[in-house]
């Protein structure tokens, strides 16, 4: 759903606890952005919605899917398909066609599950 | 002595009384457009039709279809900026009987999709509200051949019925300006979209099937399909409940 970008002074590759301390930086910075929209009020809300308001019916439909499959609310449902459509490259509405023809499920523990 | 009317004009003569009756009684926008999109595809001899109003950015979008199988739904959706629905709906003219096969270039999109969907023909009607188009009802043939100028005719009474339908509807809760008369209708169609997700997940059934028990159920409640889907949305009501 985003990009971590950190910068320093000195050359150099991370070393493996540095990479492990950012790993977990950029984890809790990515539930902080999950619960700010979660817990938006409707005005900051009113971006999401209007740009959802463009999407395809699919999009839609997989958000009431992926709601029940993470067992979130419809807008964070809007917000892992936008990041799971951002990781793989993909746009968003192919994700969807994905999931509503059942050939990928979103799992709280193990992320995204492709059917073979 | 009169000639009887053939099968197809009564129906058609039933499908305007009905929805004479139903704009009188108060209704569900999503539901009778459903229920107009549906007749078109009996009277008219069409594969498909479906019902496209202007989204707040402008571009199209699609209210009812006759069908909620994906390729269908995809059709009207690949002319949310070019196709017939877009052109008619700029023009206010009606466009008919155009070949996609003889199309080629006209609609780079949109064409090849439409003719991967299997169809062959395409036809937009204008929604009139006095001088401004509201819409378009767009229907795709899969065989060869003309419609009539009686089916245009009878498309075009149909067209003209939704667009009162969505004056109707407005009037009925209050909205005064068209666009949001356009807008609720859209907005209906997004969280019925969403219900539908969420029920067929819930209860491991098609789209398709998911779309058909909250029409059923919203009918038989007397209640209107966006309430309903907002319900199963929110957890008030629950899939399991719906059959």
């Amino acid at each position: 759903m985003g990009a971590l970008g950190l910068y320093r002074d000195t050359p150099g590759p991370l070393t493996d606890d540095q990479h492990a301390e950012a790993l977990v930086v950029a984890d809790v910075a990515t539930r902080a952005v999950l619960a700010l929209h979660a817990n938006a009020s409707p005005s900051e809300l009113a971006t999401e919605i209007e740009t959802g308001a463009n999407l395809r019916l699919v999009v839609h439909q997989a958000c009431g899917t992926v709601a029940v499959q993470l067992g979130v609310g419809l807008t964070e449902a809007l917000i892992r398909l936008r990041a799971c459509a951002f990781a793989n490259d993909r746009p968003i509405s192919e994700i969807a066609e994905d999931i509503v023809a059942r050939r990928l499920r979103l799992d709280p523990d193990s992320g995204e599950i492709y059917k073979q | 002595m009169t000639e009887p009317l053939s099968s197809r004009e009564v129906l058609l003569t039933r499908t305007l009384v009905q929805l004479a009756d139903t704009l009188v009684e108060g209704f569900d926008i999503v539901d009778l457009v459903t229920f107009l999109a549906v007749r078109c595809v009996e009277i008219l001899d069409v594969a498909a039709a479906g019902l496209m109003l202007p989204q707040t950015n402008g571009e199209l979008g699609i209210v009812a279809s006759s069908s909620e199988a994906m390729y269908i739904l995809e059709a009207f959706e690949a002319q949310s900026n070019e196709g017939p629905c877009p052109d008619c709906y700029r023009s206010g003219r009606p466009i008919v009987n155009l070949d996609l096969v003889a199309a080629h270039g006209r609609w780079p999109r949109f064409t090849p999709r439409a003719l991967a969907a299997g169809f062959r023909s395409v036809h937009a009607l204008p929604m009139h509200v006095r001088n401004d188009t509201i819409g378009a009802l767009n229907l795709f043939r899969t065989r060869e051949g003309t419609m009539d100028e009686n089916d245009v005719n009878a498309a075009q009474s149909l067209a003209d019925v939704a667009s009162i339908a969505i004056l109707q509807y407005g009037a009925d809760i209050d909205l005064r300006a068209l666009n949001d008369q356009l807008s609720s209708a859209l907005n209906s169609r997004i969280v019925i979209e969403q219900a539908k997700g969420i029920i067929g997940e819930r209860s491991g059934i098609e789209m398709a099937q998911a779309f058909s028990l909250l029409r059923t159920y919203a009918r038989n409640n007397r209640r209107l399909l966006a309430d309903v889907a907002r319900e199963v949305i929110d957890g008030t009501l629950r899939p399991e409940s719906l059959s």
